[in-house]
């Protein structure tokens, strides 16, 4: 096997890498979050935690 | 062309733009890590911590309210730089039985936007100028969005005012802090925001939008020397 | 707030936009990618001469097509190109169509990039004294490579991509210099030009690829700002692009017709490289492969990332399956679009040759160009001139939608003459999807929601 080869090779290999990754990843990503929140994300959600209601300030709601 | 010379150039052009890129990424992530940093100080006990993004934000209370700063890189709508918008969000319980998102400058791609959720599209008043997507969920969205709409039509004079949306968790205001150099866009679809920050007073008034559209939803007058 | 420029309401003056590095980009990265590959397959339908009159029928189509653009764009207020435009003049099938147009082009001019760099390093290779180099290798690594870039989103600067485009650029020019066009020293016109050897209807045919110098240029010099005021002229960027070009291309017509007999140059991958291997000299040689590599992968990283978007678009907008609308939650790209797209490239760039995988590119792009001509025609005839403001108004209207839908026809025609069986399949794939999109997807299309320009209802209707 000459040197070029082993350049072609070493192409090859990477081009599988990258490729495995991006699929892994997508499929991972698919798993891990809902449909919903991946088409419209999570910052649209305005969440429970952290609601605070301010302290009252003399009569009102 | 000899072989070896050939290889080693080849070699140190690839060594030459890993390390320079590897510097030009800590240069970006640093420079992105502190574009709240000036406003730090804005809120009480304000906290910065990165997200998941990779861009920073800031929790705290302000007047005995929640609020979080985030930041949303968009890179996504066709033919138009990338952008990174400012997302103000005071986190309480409010009294309203419905929810309504006013997106400006509606792309079909703004995936950030609460516009997306609901279903119910409701007529942009009068005085509304800009192109503008109005959704509302519930039995009070209309009600809510007259109540709004004068204050609202005030600040579309900011060109730079994208969205604002009432639910009964919060309200939530977004401008355009950033845009991406267009040379860079160009060449190469990179994304750069140069200089971005956010300055205390910029953050102020956005915050005074806020507690002022919370205040026409409640109907009271705020305690001055809060 | 904005830390951008302070030209918002202002009048945007070219330099003050870009700065002046970047006026060098004006016309570059994506699409000076067309000097180094793809123009010389004109040369190979009706002679040298042939591709230097294609060449100039190209510039008066891009021409025609910049200033119908310009008014459309700046009166549309919705960002978004020619997508957003169709969705607000006719409606969403066609928008589906100009959709499909977009990421077509792009996707087969990634492919064609793709299968160039393969093929300039499996010559180096080559030349090295590999003789059975391969390129296939390097055409798959260069798409994931590059598709990966796209999919994890990168935020760094690349502050030497100036640097690598001014290379590109000037590689030309100093090629240009170093065959010393003053003398007959290098270049041999008088013997290798030999007329037009398909007669006239050769010059017809090789307008096929004349486009191929420009293509794209409508799309690369348009980067909407978020807030804009409408252009009021030409904007300066397209049309300085286009003459750019247009002296870019004669230069390299000039250079290599004078270098290369036309049955060579006809069929060539990588013109310019080719060029500067004649000379002989080392250092041009690496200067042309670097000019090469370079705006092929521009070019290709263009592709991908535009492709990817108008993908993403048609999704939202539900033209497409909803599904393709996802956005990564910590890359915040359009993941599952870019990974849709990979392996149309990547089919394409393997099997199909350069010259049919740059017709399909160029079909797309007609496709668009001749749709773009009919809209104008509908959109001044629904909302004549003074029902809404413009900010451009281009003159002599319908001469450039008429002079625009002849140059189309023409090069449809220029298309069949050889490469017939393309022509026909893309119509048929167009036509099974506008036919697919009108029976099974328009039920899940929002009109109400695509329209959101506050436009008087449309004269006559």
């Amino acid at each position: 096997m000459d040197n070029f080869q082993l350049i072609e090779y070493a192409a090859w290999a990477l081009s599988l890498v990258l490729g495995l990754y991006m699929l892994f990843d997508t499929i991972k990503t698919n798993r891990a979050y809902s449909e919903d929140l991946l088409t419209s994300s999570r910052e649209g959600e305005i969440d429970d935690t952290l609601v605070i209601d301010p302290p009252h300030q003399g009569g009102h709601l | 062309m000899p072989l070896t010379l050939a290889a080693l150039l080849l070699a140190a052009a690839i060594a030459f733009f890993i390390i320079f890129g590897r510097r030009e990424a800590r240069l970006a992530a640093s420079a992105r890590h502190s574009i709240l940093d000036p406003s730090k100080d804005v809120l009480d006990a304000g906290k910065i911590e990165i997200d998941s993004c990779g861009f920073p934000k800031l929790d705290g209370t302000f007047r005995g309210r929640s609020f979080r700063v985030g930041l949303i890189p968009d890179t996504l709508t066709f033919r138009r730089l990338p952008q990174l918008w400012l997302d103000v969000t005071m986190k309480r319980s409010l009294p309203v039985d419905g929810s309504v998102a006013i997106l400006i400058r509606p792309t079909g791609a703004d995936y950030f936007s609460l516009t997306d959720r609901w279903n119910e599209r409701l007529e942009p008043p009068a005085n509304f100028p800009e192109m503008c997507l109005i959704k509302g969920d519930g039995p009070g969205a209309r009600h809510i969005l007259e109540r709004i709409a004068p204050y609202v039509a005030n600040l579309l004079h900011d060109p730079y005012f994208k969205e604002i949306a009432i639910t009964p968790r919060g309200i939530r205001i977004m401008h355009q802090l950033a845009e991406g150099k267009r040379g860079d866009h160009l060449i190469l679809r990179q994304i750069v925001f140069e200089n971005a920050r956010l300055n205390p007073e910029d953050l102020e008034d956005v915050i005074a939008a806020v507690l002022e559209v919370e205040n026409l939803l409640l109907n009271v007058k705020l305690v001055s020397a809060a | 707030m904005n830390q951008t420029t302070a030209v918002h309401g202002e009048k945007i003056s070219l330099l003050r936009v870009l700065g002046p590095a970047h006026v060098w980009a004006l016309g570059v990265g994506i699409v000076l990618v067309g000097e180094y590959m793809g123009w010389n397959f004109a040369v190979g339908k009706g002679g040298a001469i042939a591709a230097l009159i294609a060449c100039w029928a190209a510039g008066l189509l891009y021409t025609c097509v910049a200033m119908i653009d310009s008014e459309v764009t700046s009166t549309v207020a919705a960002a978004g190109g020619q997508y957003a435009q169709s969705k607000h003049i006719i409606g969403p099938l066609m928008a589906f169509n100009v959709g499909l147009y977009l990421v077509f082009a792009y996707t087969m001019l990634e492919a064609a990039n793709a299968i160039t760099l393969g093929y300039l390093v499996q010559t180096v290779g080559q030349m090295a004294g590999f003789a059975d180099a391969q390129d296939k290798p390097f055409i798959v690594l260069s798409i994931m490579f590059l598709a990966w870039l796209n999919y994890r989103g990168v935020y760094a600067t690349l502050t030497v991509n100036l640097v690598l485009t001014a290379i590109a650029f000037i590689a030309v020019v100093i090629l240009f210099v170093a065959v010393k066009p003053w003398s007959t020293e290098l270049l041999n016109h008088k013997e290798i030009l030999n007329g037009l050897p398909y007669g006239w209807i050769g010059v017809l045919a090789s307008l096929h690829f004349g486009l191929w110098y420009y293509l794209g240029i409508e799309g690369t010099c348009q980067a909407a700002e978020e807030v804009r005021s409408p252009a009021r002229s030409l904007p300066l960027g397209t049309m300085a692009g286009i003459m750019t070009l247009l002296i870019a291309a004669t230069m390299t017509w000039y250079l290599c017709s004078g270098l290369m007999p036309w049955e060579y140059l006809g069929q060539a991958t990588t013109p310019l490289f080719d060029a500067a291997r004649l000379t002989s000299s080392t250092p041009l040689m690496v200067l042309l492969f670097v000019g090469t590599m370079f705006s092929t992968l521009a070019s290709a990283n263009g592709c991908i990332n535009d492709a990817s978007r108008a993908w993403f678009s048609m999704g939202r907008d539900r033209y497409l399956p909803t599904w393709f609308g996802a956005v990564h939650p910590k890359n915040r790209t359009p993941f599952r679009s870019i990974v849709f797209l990979v392996p149309v490239a990547l089919t394409f760039a393997y099997f199909a040759p350069l010259d049919q995988v740059i017709t399909f590119s160029i079909l797309s792009g007609l496709l668009g160009y001749t749709y773009m001509s009919v809209q104008v025609i509908f959109f001044r005839q629904m909302w004549p001139l003074d029902t809404i403001k413009r900010g451009y108004v281009h003159p002599f209207h319908p001469i450039p939608a008429l002079v625009l839908l002849t140059i189309c026809s023409a090069t449809y025609f220029a298309v069949f003459l050889g490469y017939g069986t393309q022509l026909i399949a893309m119509m048929v794939f167009f036509i099974v999807a506008s036919l697919w999109f009108h029976f099974h997807r328009y039920k899940y299309v929002r009109r109400g929601d695509q329209f959101t320009m506050n436009w008087p209802r449309p004269q006559g209707y």
